[in-house]
């Protein structure tokens, strides 16, 4: 039967936008975790980084007489950014961190589909580096919900936590101090699910990732005598990354082997991180160095495909 | 570009999502919440057991902490929920080195006796004052009224001693509680402990008929129950005290209107209290305690009911006795139209107890009945003790006298600056005259 709406040779609606689209849906649950937990300013926070990216990459594209694309993916990408955020950032970081990724990282590299990092990881990192943070001490969730003093004047610099106090039931709610979207294991996995279902993330990326991950921990726990793994896996945010983080359109070129390869390797850059990274940096950089190492493996597939085929065509 | 359908369904699918998803964390918040407070609890147990034991500790929340140079404020509460004291971080600066010094001070609720003085855990062991320093201190005023003074000698202490009290008090734990409810549906109770002939405890509170609404004073706290001034919980703790230190409640000078003028902070109708306290004393002289004051109730309510008190479901969590007697005004009325109350209905005697007459606490001179129901005040306000203070506190105030670490004034000074700086928050949070 002839789809009505459909041209009859589109087989899929799987295009650009609809992947953008329930991308940005696919956060939804983590923006629903940062309100209920942080409040109004959390609220703010992703509305003003979703929007100034939405804006910034409409400028930019409007003076380089580019092609505009859809608006969702800057608004995916600057929920991102402030997801990622403590949640007593003050606005004018989150901006400089937006700034940041719209303009920088992602217009001077050729605009969306051409940049070589993740543009939101990019810009939280900007952000780590350029304004470091105690992130060590993070707001406590449920506290203030109303206060927005935090949005010009920044943290009022809460005590350090100690997350090994806390009942694992807790760890998976997400109940301790985190990023705004980080912290809750339930809520991530079903937007993962959401992705899934919607056919925009293979099922098998994120698995290979977390998968592999658990295993190498399992096997430090073994060697080192410990039980981290499940700590690991509940409090450092990496569920976010396998979510939302590691398989965008920058990262993930095209899925197939080269993906799974990048799946593992962004499992095993994570795992070594973890030795000594924590916070953000743990999140963030093994992703941005998985981007760059899957554009080289990307590049080389290509060139020895194209060799092969010169050699094929020369022997026919 | 996304079709119209495509635009219709991601916008109620986002929407959906994002109500479930909320639902979905308050759902894990209230099945974590147990877990949340019994991990809070247990931090809190390990930081403060030892500078003051309590069942639960919870935060005060005031702006007035931050005014002192105090990090946080802890209420002790016992087993019943009742405060039993306050736990005060508070940072001084250590004159000798300039750095700072955080300490814990757990403080009584009922005597504002020192319970605990020790170093902070966030203390970053900056300061030349040495854990040796805080135990001489505290070793000196373990148990003792604070604020505290050092290097002095109290001069009124043989003054002090004759403090007046009423004759004929026998020890123990006495109770009344009001026999219909107020307007808000509240039944008022004072209990108070008599040791050595003297009122150690009064506390005043009241608990609902509908049994789903907190006391009065949870309810005040909390704002829902609002008085004009200080909030009801405080008004109440200043009133108890003040009954505390005049031993007397003819004493708190209570005009005809049920108000009083003469305790700061306090503005509220304090009749139910001084009748409830008067019953109280009545009942200590006659033997009548706690425990038969409760069993002599649920006779009475037995009685009305032909001995099926425990189907009415009359008691609360907290072991009250939850019952009106508005709809049956004959049960307490005397043939002359006067009313009797709890004990004298059931055990008959109608002796006159109410001989508020006050003696010096050494048994010694009567007081005068000059100034039994007088309005002229409480506080005596010595002017040439008024004029001296320490750590901005009247010497009047002061209330214990040390010795102080020998040969080192200034740790003395910084640790004893602690313990006033904590005296002088709890004084402005809960307008208190210790």
């Amino acid at each position: 039967m002839t789809d009505r709406v459909k041209a009859p040779f589109i087989h899929t609606e799987n295009n650009d936008a609809y992947s953008a689209a329930a991308h940005l849906v696919s956060l939804v649950p983590a923006v629903a975790v940062g309100v209920v937990f942080y409040g109004l300013r959390a609220l703010i926070l992703i509305a003003f980084c979703s929007l100034l990216f939405a804006m910034s990459d409409d400028v930019c594209s409007r003076i380089r007489k580019m092609s505009r694309g859809s608006i969702l993916n800057p608004l995916y990408n600057g929920a991102v950014i402030a997801l990622l955020l403590p949640p007593d950032t003050p606005i004018y970081i989150a901006a400089s961190g937006v700034l940041f990724a719209s303009v920088v990282i992602r217009q001077l590299s050729g605009g969306r589909g051409s940049s070589f990092l993740n543009a939101a990881c990019a810009g939280r990192l900007f952000i780590r580096i350029v304004f470091p943070m105690n992130e060590a001490a993070l707001a406590l969730p449920g506290g203030d919900r109303v206060m927005l003093r935090s949005l010009i004047f920044g943290a009022y610099s809460p005590e350090p936590v100690d997350l090994s106090q806390y009942y694992f039931s807790e760890l998976v709610a997400g109940r301790f101090p985190s990023f705004i979207g980080t912290s809750c294991a339930v809520i991530l996995l079903a937007g993962m699910i959401y992705l899934i279902s919607k056919k925009v993330l293979k099922p098998y990326l994120p698995a290979c990732y977390l998968g592999m991950l658990t295993l190498l921990l399992l096997i430090k726990d073994i060697y080192l005598g410990t039980a981290q793994t499940g700590y690991f896996l509940f409090t450092s945010g990496i569920l976010f990354t396998a979510a939302y983080l590691l398989f965008d359109d920058d990262t993930v070129k095209s899925f197939g082997p080269v993906s799974v390869i990048q799946a593992f390797l962004c499992a095993a850059l994570t795992f070594l991180a973890s030795f000594k990274m924590t916070g953000i940096d743990l999140l963030v950089i093994p992703v941005l160095i998985t981007g760059i190492l899957t554009d080289v493996l990307d590049f080389s597939d290509k060139v020895i495909k194209a060799s092969a085929e010169d050699v094929t065509d020369a022997e026919s | 570009m996304l079709s119209r359908d495509n635009v219709v369904r991601f916008t109620i699918e986002a929407i959906l999502f994002f109500v479930l998803s909320a639902l979905a964390v308050v759902g894990v918040i209230l099945a974590t919440n147990t877990r949340e407070y019994t991990r809070l609890q247990a931090g809190l147990m390990a930081d403060y057991a030892d500078v003051l034991p309590a069942s639960s500790y919870t935060e005060v929340q005031s702006a007035l902490v931050e005014g002192y140079g105090i990090s946080n404020v802890y209420e002790g509460l016992d087993e019943d929920g009742n405060p039993n004291g306050f736990v005060v971080e508070v940072e001084v600066t250590d004159h000798q080195t300039g750095n700072p010094l955080n300490l814990m001070i757990g403080i009584d609720y009922n005597t504002a006796q020192l319970t605990g003085l020790q170093r902070d855990p966030q203390d970053q062991g900056l300061s030349a004052i040495t854990d040796e320093d805080i135990s001489t201190i505290f070793n000196q005023t373990r148990g003792q009224q604070i604020p505290v003074a050092y290097g002095i000698q109290r001069q009124d202490t043989a003054d002090a001693a004759e403090q007046q009290v009423l004759a004929g008090l026998n020890d123990g734990i006495y109770y009344a509680q009001t026999l219909s409810a107020d307007r808000s549906g509240y039944i008022d109770y004072v209990e108070m402990s008599i040791e050595n002939g003297m009122i150690t405890m009064v506390q005043w509170d009241a608990f609902n008929v509908d049994m789903n609404i907190k006391n009065r004073r949870e309810s005040s706290l909390d704002g829902v129950y609002e008085v004009a001034g200080l909030n009801w919980a405080s008004q109440s703790y200043i009133l108890c005290h003040a009954l505390m230190d005049v031993q007397n409640p003819d004493l708190l000078a209570m005009k005809s209107d049920g108000t009083t003028d003469i305790i700061d902070g306090v503005s509220v109708n304090i009749r139910t209290f001084v009748e409830l306290c008067v019953e109280c004393i009545e009942n200590s002289r006659a033997e009548f305690d706690k425990d038969m004051y409760f069993a002599a109730l649920r006779e009475i309510i037995d009685g009305l009911f032909e001995g099926d008190f425990e189907s009415l479901g009359v008691v609360n969590d907290d072991e009250f006795i939850v019952f009106t007697f508005d709809g049956y005004p004959g049960v307490f009325a005397l043939p002359d139209g006067s009313q009797m109350n709890v004990r004298q209905k059931i055990t008959g005697d109608m002796s006159d107890y109410s001989d508020f007459d006050s003696t010096a606490a050494d048994g010694g001179e009567q007081m005068s009945s000059d100034s039994r129901g007088s309005e002229d005040g409480i506080r005596t306000g010595d002017s040439a003790y008024d004029a001296d203070s320490i750590d901005g506190i009247p010497m009047a105030e002061i209330n214990t006298y040390i010795d102080g670490i020998e040969g080192d004034i200034m740790s003395t000074s910084d640790i004893v600056s602690a313990i006033n700086t904590a005296y002088r928050f709890l004084k402005d949070y809960l307008n208190w005259m210790a």
